[in-house]
Order: C-alpha cells, then sequence, then structure tokens
C-alpha cells in the first residue's frame, strides 16, 4: 500500500505540478498561430480542394470514423455540402482566432479542435491519411480540456478585473507533457516499426537511398536525389535517425540534453523536407511544449498540490 | 490521496483516467501494426513510415496512367480527375496497375467514366507508363515499359 501511495504521489507531481498557466498560455498562441496562419493556409488543403474532393465521382474511399459518424448521424446530405463545408471553414477559422487571443478560451479552443479534426479527417477519407497533424490536434482539444486561456488572454484580463491576480493551478502543465510523450512514444514507435519489419538491415544505407530517391523524384527535390546516390552518408543518416528516434525519450525526462534533441529533431525535420518532401514541420512548432517559460520566473516549489489541482478556469 | 477531499481529487482523477485511455489508444495500433493489419483511424495512428528494409540494387518505379479514347486520343490521368489524392491514387490505382492487375484498371475506368461522364464506348484502354529508374556507379539511369489494359464498359 505504501508503495502504491509513493507511485500516486510521484504521478501527481509529474502530472500535476503547480503552475500560473504561462507555459501553457504560450503554447496556445504558438501552436494555434502556427495552425491558423502556416498550416492552414500552405499544408493542409484549402477550402477549394476540400469541395473538389467532395464532388469527387465516387464519394469517400475509406471514411475515417469522425467522418463516417457525421456521414451516418445528421447526414452525408446535410454535413457534406459546400455550403455547410464553407460555413464550417469559416467558423473553424474564427474559432482559431478566438483562442488566439484568449476570448472564450475554452469554448473556442473545442471549436477549433472539431474544426481542424474534422477538415483532417475529411482530407483523409479519400484513401490516404498522414501523420503529420495527428498529434498538433490532439494538442488543439487539450487546451479546451485544461485552463489554457489562464494567462495571456482576453480572459485573464476580464477576470483579473473581476477577481484580481490569479494564483497557481496544478492541471495547467498535464497537456504539455502529454504531447511530451506523445512525440516521444511518435519517434519511438517509428524506431521500433523500423528495426522490427527492417532489422539492423534498415541502417544499410540501401533503404534510405531508395526511398529518399522514390520521394525525391516524386517531388522533383534536386538535393534529395543528390543525396540519395550518396551511399555513406544514408548509412550514416540512417544510423543518426534510429538512434534519434529511439532516444528521444530522454529530452522529456532529462533537461539537460532537451536542446540537442530539439535541435537535432528540427534538423531532421527539415532535412527530409529538404530531400524528401515529407512535411514534419507540426512537430517542430509543438517542441514549443518543452521549453519552460515559468522556470526562474515566481513558480512555487513545483510540487503537486492537491489543494488547488481542482480549479482550473 | 485518500485524506483529501473528494472534490479536490476528482479533476486530476479525471485527467488520470484521460491520460491512460489516450495512452491505450495509442499502444493498440503499434501492437496491431506489429501483428499485420495496418491501423490508419486519425488521428492514434501507428507511426512506422518507411519502415522496411531495402537491398542493393536501389531502383524505383514511377507509373503514369493514362485513358486512351475510341478516337485514339489519349489523356494523362491525375489524382484530383478521380476525386483522389496523390498517394492514394499511386496505393489505390496507378502502382497495382503497373503491375499488371487487370481489374483494378478496369475498376480505373469506371471511376474515370463516373468523374467525367464519359459516354460508354468512348474509353478504348488504360495505358500505364512505367519508368524504372537505378542508380548505377554512373548515376541514374531509366528504362520505361508500357502496359495497355483493353477497357470495356460494365
Amino acid at each position: 500500500m505504501k508503495s502504491a501511495a509513493r507511485w500516486i504521489e510521484a504521478w501527481n507531481q509529474w502530472w500535476f505540478p503547480q503552475s500560473t498557466g504561462l507555459r501553457l498560455a504560450v503554447c496556445r498562441i504558438v501552436v494555434v498561430a502556427a495552425q491558423l496562419f502556416v498550416f492552414m493556409p500552405f499544408f493542409q488543403p484549402s477550402l477549394a480542394e476540400h469541395l473538389v474532393l467532395l464532388r469527387g465521382p465516387t464519394g469517400f474511399v475509406e471514411p475515417q470514423w469522425m467522418i463516417a459518424l457525421l456521414a451516418a448521424i445528421p447526414g452525408a446530405g446535410f454535413v457534406f455540402t459546400p455550403i455547410f463545408m464553407t460555413i464550417a471553414y469559416f467558423a473553424t477559422i474564427g474559432a482559431g482566432a478566438s483562442t488566439l487571443v484568449g476570448f472564450r478560451t475554452r469554448v473556442s479552443a473545442a471549436l477549433f479542435a472539431l474544426g481542424t479534426w474534422f477538415f483532417v479527417s475529411h482530407a483523409y477519407s479519400y484513401g490516404e491519411e498522414h501523420h503529420a497533424e495527428a498529434i498538433l490536434a490532439i494538442f488543439l482539444l487539450l487546451l479546451a480540456l485544461s485552463p489554457s486561456g489562464r494567462r495571456l488572454s482576453l480572459d485573464a484580463v476580464r477576470r483579473r478585473r473581476d477577481a484580481g491576480a490569479p494564483g497557481t493551478v496544478g492541471t495547467a502543465v498535464w497537456p504539455l507533457k502529454l504531447v511530451q510523450l506523445l512525440l516521444a512514444w511518435s519517434y519511438l514507435s517509428n524506431g521500433v516499426a523500423k528495426l522490427a519489419f527492417g532489422g539492423l538491415e534498415w541502417m544499410n544505407g540501401y533503404t534510405l537511398q531508395t526511398y529518399m530517391l522514390q520521394d525525391a523524384l516524386k517531388w522533383d527535390l534536386p538535393l534529395g536525389v543528390w543525396l540519395a546516390q550518396h551511399h555513406a552518408l544514408c548509412v550514416w543518416l540512417s544510423v543518426a535517425t534510429i538512434v534519434f528516434e529511439m532516444t528521444f525519450v530522454l529530452a522529456v525526462f532529462v533537461r539537460r540534453v532537451r536542446p540537442a534533441y530539439l535541435a537535432g529533431g528540427a534538423m531532421l525535420h527539415l532535412g527530409i523536407y529538404l530531400t524528401m518532401g515529407a512535411i514534419f514541420f507540426q512537430h517542430i512548432v509543438l517542441y514549443a511544449c518543452f521549453f519552460d517559460v515559468e522556470r526562474g520566473a515566481a513558480q512555487p516549489s513545483g510540487r503537486y498540490s492537491p489543494s488547488s489541482a481542482g480549479h482550473s478556469p | 490521496m485518500s485524506d483529501l477531499p473528494t472534490t479536490e481529487t476528482t479533476v486530476t482523477r479525471r485527467i488520470t483516467a484521460f491520460l491512460l485511455i489516450l495512452w491505450a489508444l495509442h499502444v493498440v495500433p503499434v501492437v496491431q501494426e506489429m501483428r499485420g493489419p495496418r491501423q490508419t483511424t486519425w488521428p492514434v495512428m501507428a507511426w512506422g513510415m518507411y519502415r522496411y528494409a531495402h537491398r542493393p540494387p536501389v531502383e524505383i518505379t514511377e507509373s503514369r496512367v493514362s485513358v486512351e479514347t475510341t478516337g485514339g486520343g489519349r489523356r494523362v490521368l491525375e489524382p484530383q480527375d478521380l476525386g483522389l489524392q496523390s498517394y492514394g491514387f499511386q496505393r489505390l490505382y496507378a502502382g497495382p496497375i503497373a503491375r499488371g492487375d487487370t481489374a483494378t484498371a478496369r475498376m480505373l475506368g469506371n471511376r474515370f467514366r463516373r468523374a467525367t461522364g464519359a459516354p460508354e464506348g468512348d474509353i478504348e484502354a488504360i495505358v500505364v507508363l512505367s519508368i524504372r529508374y537505378r542508380l548505377t556507379g554512373a548515376g541514374l539511369i531509366a528504362d520505361t515499359t508500357f502496359g495497355r489494359f483493353p477497357y470495356e464498359s460494365p
């Protein structure tokens, strides 16, 4: 029993330390701004492209669960129409803007997450799906489930006017820790899959040359075509990739190694983009969850304090 | 936590339950992937990308699919023509057709007809152009092969 109590205490200390909510607020602004101003307009299908998909000859190929659900309950004739999609698209942008400035933050974040999930799910219901948006979309949902508007928001200004300066809460860090672990999980399970399916042979250099050549030719990327012709370099890059993916989890628990892993991850994703055209900039943006802007500021001991854990505006 | 008032621990307990459920959801596709079928339910997916090893020689094949009409014209198909995106088109149609799958070629013709409203008998054949790139000591070498699949309306 004593041992179980110690585990629970350690769990609570890790997930629910006291925080002013500043870290979460900064991440809210960074991630929502990136989704609104970078990913939605430049890296995700536009409204026009969604409407083209909608007009496809045979409808969905492999509908995602959310799309299947919406097609069944309100009905495909209601949801999957140009007028509904157009209204939903602009409502999503509006909810994103509202989340960004922190107006009715949790409700806005819920709507923004819902809209983002809807449009990504729609794009991935036509026979292809990608991973890049997954963790970012989960983070948007977490903003709705946590006190993400407690700081740096219109909500905070209004609350301060009415009730004075806010204290600390124990529920403003867990979304950041969860994103850190999800990122680590994405890398680790990717590394494990490579070793399980390809074995150590995955690092023979030929593997990376093949994948790189395939994508570089498909997307017309001269750097990728050039790099794919250098076997020794591809061996080293393969080894570095596996080491990075299998050990990224250290960045979650060992603060000293964090800068090296985040810089390495940013370089990895940028390199993959330039040589293979795969876009994982969402992961780089989510690295914001590793930065502790409250550290050194007026932060209490960081220990779990259940007396305020439940108060999450 | 047992000596704490219930209301103060309720939130953290709910979050804990949420975290455990979310983790379980993330473990399932990875385990599933190891056993064979790949789970593609967004956003909780198996993360194994580019996971198979390749041996030399380094070679890849690109496929371009066209529709040949009765008048002798030929139209290169783009994924958008069929209401698809790039990888979906490659995975569902171009890849299998390049490997000689006649049934998929017929399905593609049917889909194209529905998409464009092409009249019956207007499509003569589905043609696939496969370009095989091979990396050699002298650089990249490409050779091309054609496949032609006569099409009959269903």
